[in-house]
């Protein structure tokens, strides 16, 4: 299980629902690194985790965790994976210590006094009924319970969300730590791309239950910039040298994907950096290329 | 690999237990009520001052027949309770979707069920044969065949209910998995007015039949105990393999 490149290869993957289809989604998340998974709520991120965990049985396409096939070497691949939810997984009436018994029998690699660590790390106290948590308690919890068991990919569904800015803050730290280690590897599906903007080395857009845009943050955010401009500067820039215009009574604001062709083709424009927010507004538009 | 898996189906056993601890503990504490109040009557009848009411007249009291098998009847009732009342914590909490991520075995899981589900066979139904041993006792009378028979019969009832409302409850949710059972019952129990009035077939007709059932049983208990569970493990694999439980 040690050679292997990319910690995910999600190839084609298809689902469909009535209503919704998950429509041949690819991407890889290098083994090592962080990956944010964006998309606005409904956009397929949770269908996509929940296939790439076989949590739902997906209909055509390949997923591969760690060089192996997550069906085929489901048991073997699932030691090593933590997921962690938006929800916390485990019943209310249990605590800490019944918890880890639970556990134990689950994972073949599980660690008592990491656990407990963890613990004291979060100030959890064992005994205490998992019912009775905080929300941020809870996902300090169940962070407690993923870390515990020598994974070495860390899926996360929304797990941020909902959570104040300190807490969301202390777990991203512990992320960070998490990733020390180089054989660890993060997917992290949100719609709070400030969090991903911090931590992420590469993302992923999702959106109608299609992959608009995959790879390094630094060389998408280096790629694309925004052109704010008059109406009479943006009936001069030719359609396809940009992916959609926000329009407003004030002007345009123009988002390009290819920075040193348009500055060579409009070098009188003005481009200012963009971040993962509004790169998910400008992608999401793209259909309609001119939106308000 | 064996002893993995034997820590793993521990784990799940371990995981019921707790989740079921508090209904587990109403279930004894109504036992022991039952017992105290059987005795109670038992000994009122034997050394009580039963006034004009004769010994002989109380004891032909249909009340003491029905206290000595309503122990079984409670632990089919407490059985449909339990049968569903896991899943359905596992549902409303989020653990499947955790058991599905997990590298836990759908066999296992089923293996887990079911082996608890035998172990809430045997204590329920040596609890009943002592219970009724107990009546019997101090009535100065000894068990037949019959009436441990009879309890088998009725403890077998508890297990097919509750497989029935775990199995349905992993489908459907715990509400139509009872509200099935009902629709069932009275399905039942419109067939036999259909056959009533058809045949002209009447509750002493059946009354032979039953008691053929009640003579025989004990031999066949373990043998339908293993058919209901077997065709319930597989059921329960099936369902968590193909995802259907969520």
């Amino acid at each position: 299980m040690s050679d292997y490149e990319n910690a995910i290869e999600i190839s084609g993957l298809t689902k469909k629902y009535d209503g919704f289809t998950l429509d041949n989604v690819s991407f890889n998340v290098p083994r090592g690194s962080i990956m944010g998974f964006i998309g606005q709520n409904g956009a397929g991120k949770t269908t996509t985790i929940s296939a790439l965990l076989n949590i739902i049985k997906k209909d055509s396409g390949s997923v591969k965790i760690f060089g192996m096939d997550n069906i085929e070497h489901e048991r073997e691949i699932k030691e090593y994976i933590a997921p962690v939810f938006d929800e916390l997984p485990f019943h209310e009436q249990l605590n800490a210590r019944q918890v880890s018994v639970i556990l134990k029998s689950i994972y073949k690699e599980w660690n008592d006094n990491k656990f407990k660590e963890y613990l004291t790390r979060f100030s959890l106290p064992e005994k205490k009924k998992l019912g009775k948590f905080s929300k941020g308690m809870k996902m300090k919890f169940q962070i407690a319970a993923a870390l515990s068991h020598n994974a070495k990919l860390l899926v996360m569904d929304e797990a941020t969300t909902g959570l104040d800015p300190v807490v969301r803050n202390e777990i991203l730290d512990i992320f960070l730590e998490y990733l020390q280690n180089e054989e660890n590897s993060i997917l992290m599906s949100s719609h709070i791309t400030s969090d991903l903007e911090k931590i992420a080395d590469s993302v992923t857009f999702i959106d109608k239950g299609r992959i608009l845009l995959s790879g390094y943050k630094d060389d998408i955010l280096e790629s694309h910039r925004i052109i704010k401009c008059t109406k009479d500067q943006y009936k001069n820039i030719s359609h396809e040298d940009f992916l959609s215009a926000r329009i407003s009574d004030f002007g345009v604001e123009v988002m390009v994907h290819d920075k040193d062709m348009c500055e060579k083709k409009y070098p009188d424009l003005i481009y200012n950096r963009t971040n993962l927010d509004e790169l998910m507004m400008f992608y999401v538009n793209a259909a309609k290329k001119e939106w308000k | 690999m064996h002893v993995r898996k034997t820590t793993l189906i521990k784990g799940l056993i371990y995981k019921s237990f707790i989740l079921n601890l508090k209904e587990t503990l109403v279930f004894f504490m109504v036992t022991i009520i039952f017992i105290l109040v059987g005795i109670l009557i038992e000994l009122s009848i034997k050394y009580g001052n039963l006034g004009d009411r004769g010994y002989e007249s109380l004891l032909s009291n249909p009340v003491l027949s029905i206290m000595v098998i309503y122990y079984p009847s409670m632990f089919i009732t407490a059985s449909c309770i339990m049968g569903s009342s896991t899943i359905v914590k596992d549902k409303k909490s989020g653990w499947i979707k955790f058991q599905y991520a997990s590298p836990v075995n759908e066999k296992d899981v089923a293996a887990a069920e079911y082996l608890l589900v035998a172990i809430g066979w045997i204590i329920g139904t040596a609890l009943s044969v002592a219970n009724m041993a107990m009546f019997y006792a101090i009535e100065g009378q000894n068990l037949s065949q019959r009436n441990i028979s009879v309890i088998l019969l009725i403890t077998i009832l508890a297990v097919l209910f509750n497989n029935y409302t775990s199995i349905m409850s992993k489908i459907f949710s715990a509400n139509i998995a009872v509200i099935s059972l009902f629709i069932v019952f009275f399905i039942c129990f419109a067939a036999f007015l259909i056959l009533k009035c058809l045949f002209g077939l009447s509750i002493e007709d059946l009354i032979p039949v039953f008691n053929t059932i009640c003579d025989k049983f004990i031999f066949f208990a373990v043998p339908v105990f293993i058919i209901i569970n077997v065709a319930g493990y597989f059921i329960t694999v099936a369902l968590f393999k193909r995802r259907k439980v969520v």
